[in-house]
């Protein structure tokens, strides 16, 4: 007998060094996060609170008290990092999962039936990518602007869907087709299979993969993205930690003060880095005939 | 499985934009009855319309004209419920073995479609004949639960074998089945094709452009040129006295081990017709060597001659109507 599914998907994720590494930076960061998240347990990962000011302690370098220094209102720079990691996991995933919700399924339609309302959908998308996404995310997310933070966190993120979609709707408009002209799905016809069943067995598992790969990419870009925002004052404000602000306000400092910016700057790095990684992984997963080729 | 007056229409667009509109018939007219039983075989060379026609008839692709029967109804007429529950019955198998079978589906849930197409529920029975496809394509039960990228191009041809006939088709059409494979590989493949066609009675249509196995397998064979039938007959009358002048050089191509048949030099001269450009009149008078000027006004039609059926003026030169209805 063959081996399980479950056991063989294991079985790649753990049979390749770097799968192991990526899998095991987001998992390690989703275990801080979760810790720092929770205030009875915040104390196992951090010494300091994240915002108790201590102008005696500012602007220490790293030590064994501070391990990442502290900043220029003596706050704890490791203390601050770990506690925008739930946040800065939280909004790629929400962000890019909302835009692959909505590219893959206003692609595949698109794609698969074609005609007028293939045109329609990709029409649309295109008014999206005649602006540089960056600016017209900047854009929306000031004019939906709110004063209040939790509205802005969720304006900002909105933002980033609405210039995050077209791109999965093209991409997956473009497999569809791809796909949908192979043999296989044919055959599927031949044997009198609805188009609801192929599209879900032969062809999303066939964009999943793709999706997958540029998805997990586009985390650690999302990442990125969003720290612009913090740098003009429209996603999460002050005192609330968030790495791509504190890497921003850091740079200031440079090249005295770096740890203010260098140490969130690497972290965000390493867990952009573990998204890249788990992705490929997954694409293993997904793709039996990539299985054992590196 | 029969078809009356089947044409199949692509629209071409060409120029710049798309401004050029024009319309290309692979498939042009053909009548085609496939008997219960029967191994057909639509032989051609690659562009004439023959999987094409082999699409149309099991309606993969729309027929711009025509009528096509499977048993006894019109499947054109039919629900699209109704002819997908039917589907599991006239089945094709492909000739590319590797983009025909999906590599993300486990072997078993690539044989078992046309039972879940046709709407079987009970899983217990879908396992069994699905195991029972796998066993009588000779295949080991392990097949079941690998993927299709564990198997070799033959192998991966008889996954697609056990497909068409796991839900007891009556009509298989065979695209090419063997034309990817290994020569050592193609009589094994032909050989299992065989055994399951008589052990099950269902007729098969054969598209190939292989006159050596056309010959070995099929009981009729048609001889398909630019998207028309232009001779039919038994197997042994058309290898062994074609009528045809497109059928006499198609099989003065064949090479022969017969040392006291040495290979003339007869080559078919020029290139086939293409479907936008179609020679008036009959369409191998362009290449033809005895075509005369009724040759290049009128198309002949398919009608008995010397038993059997060409589309050839030389053998109805006395019929001026080329309309004269073909059986």
């Amino acid at each position: 007998m063959s081996r399980s599914s479950a056991s063989v998907t294991l079985g790649i994720i753990f049979g390749n060094w770097a799968t192991v590494a990526g899998v095991g930076i987001l998992v390690a960061f989703f275990v801080l996060s979760a810790l720092a998240a929770w205030p009875p347990t915040y104390h196992l990962v951090a010494r300091y609170p994240p915002d108790s000011l201590n102008f005696g302690a500012a602007n220490a370098p790293p030590s064994l008290s501070h391990l990442f220094g502290t900043d220029r209102e003596g706050r704890d720079v490791f203390a601050r990092v770990v506690a925008a990691l739930p946040i800065d996991i939280a909004i790629p995933f929400e962000v890019v999962g909302a835009s692959v919700a909505i590219g893959l399924s206003l692609g595949t339609f698109a794609g698969y039936l074609g005609g007028w309302i293939e045109e329609l959908v990709l029409r649309v998308a295109d008014l999206f990518f005649a602006f540089p996404n960056i600016v017209l995310a900047l854009t929306i997310a000031a004019i939906l602007g709110s004063t209040q933070e939790s509205l802005r966190v969720v304006y900002s993120e909105l933002a980033l869907i609405v210039v995050g979609w077209p791109f999965y709707t093209r991409l997956a408009r473009a497999q569809v087709i791809m796909i949908k002209q192979m043999p296989f799905v044919r055959a599927a016809e031949a044997s009198g299979l609805g188009k609801f069943r192929i599209v879900r067995t032969h062809v999303i598992p066939h964009l999943a993969s793709v999706i997958a790969v540029y998805a997990t990419l586009d985390m650690g870009t999302t990442l990125l993205l969003y720290s612009i925002f913090a740098f003009f004052g429209l996603g999460v404000a002050p005192p609330t930690p968030e790495l791509g602000r504190m890497v921003y306000d850091g740079l200031s400092a440079l090249p005295g003060n770096w740890w203010w910016s260098f140490f969130p700057g690497l972290v965000l790095m390493i867990l952009a880095l573990g998204f890249s990684l788990a992705g490929e992984g997954l694409r293993d997963v997904f793709d039996p005939r990539l299985r054992g080729q590196r | 499985m029969s078809a009356e007056a089947l044409s199949v229409t692509y629209k071409v667009r060409s120029g710049f934009l798309g401004s050029v509109h024009r319309e290309i018939k692979p498939v042009d007219g053909v009548d085609l009855s496939v008997r219960a039983g029967e191994v057909l075989t639509v032989i051609g060379e690659s562009g004439s319309g023959k999987s094409t026609l082999g699409f149309a008839l099991l309606r993969l692709v729309k027929p711009s004209a025509g009528r096509v029967f499977f048993s006894g109804r019109d499947i054109g007429r039919l629900k699209s419920s109704e002819l997908r529950a039917l589907r599991r019955h006239m089945q094709i198998v492909f000739q590319d073995p590797y983009s025909s079978l999906d590599p993300r589906l486990h072997v078993k849930d690539i044989v078992s479609e046309p039972l879940i197409g046709s709407g079987m529920k009970d899983q217990g029975e879908i396992e069994a004949r699905t195991a029972r496809a796998i066993s009588l394509v000779g295949l080991g039960p392990s097949a079941m639960s690998k993927y299709v990228h564990e198997f070799s191009g033959g192998q991966r041809q008889r996954i697609g074998i056990a497909r068409a006939i796991v839900g007891d088709p009556k009509f298989v059409v065979l695209d090419e089945p063997t034309s990817n494979l290994d020569v050592s590989i193609q009589a094994q493949i032909l050989n299992l094709l065989l055994d399951l066609q008589s052990g099950s009675g269902a007729s098969y249509l054969f598209i190939s452009h292989n006159m050596a196995v056309a010959q070995y397998l099929s009981d009729r064979i048609a001889v398909m040129y630019a998207g028309e039938i232009v001779e039919r007959g038994t197997a042994k009358e058309v290898i062994d006295e074609p009528m045809h002048p497109y059928t006499k050089d198609l099989l003065s191509c064949v090479p022969t081990m017969d040392i006291s048949k040495k290979v003339t030099d007869v080559k078919i001269s020029g290139d086939p017709p293409s479907f936008t450009d179609l020679p008036s009149g009959c369409r191998y008078s362009s290449r033809c060597k005895y075509a005369f000027d009724l040759c290049r006004e009128k198309r002949p039609a398919l009608a008995s001659a010397g038993g059997r059926e060409v589309a050839c003026f030389l053998y109805h030169k006395e019929e001026k109507d080329p309309g004269a209805s073909p059986s």
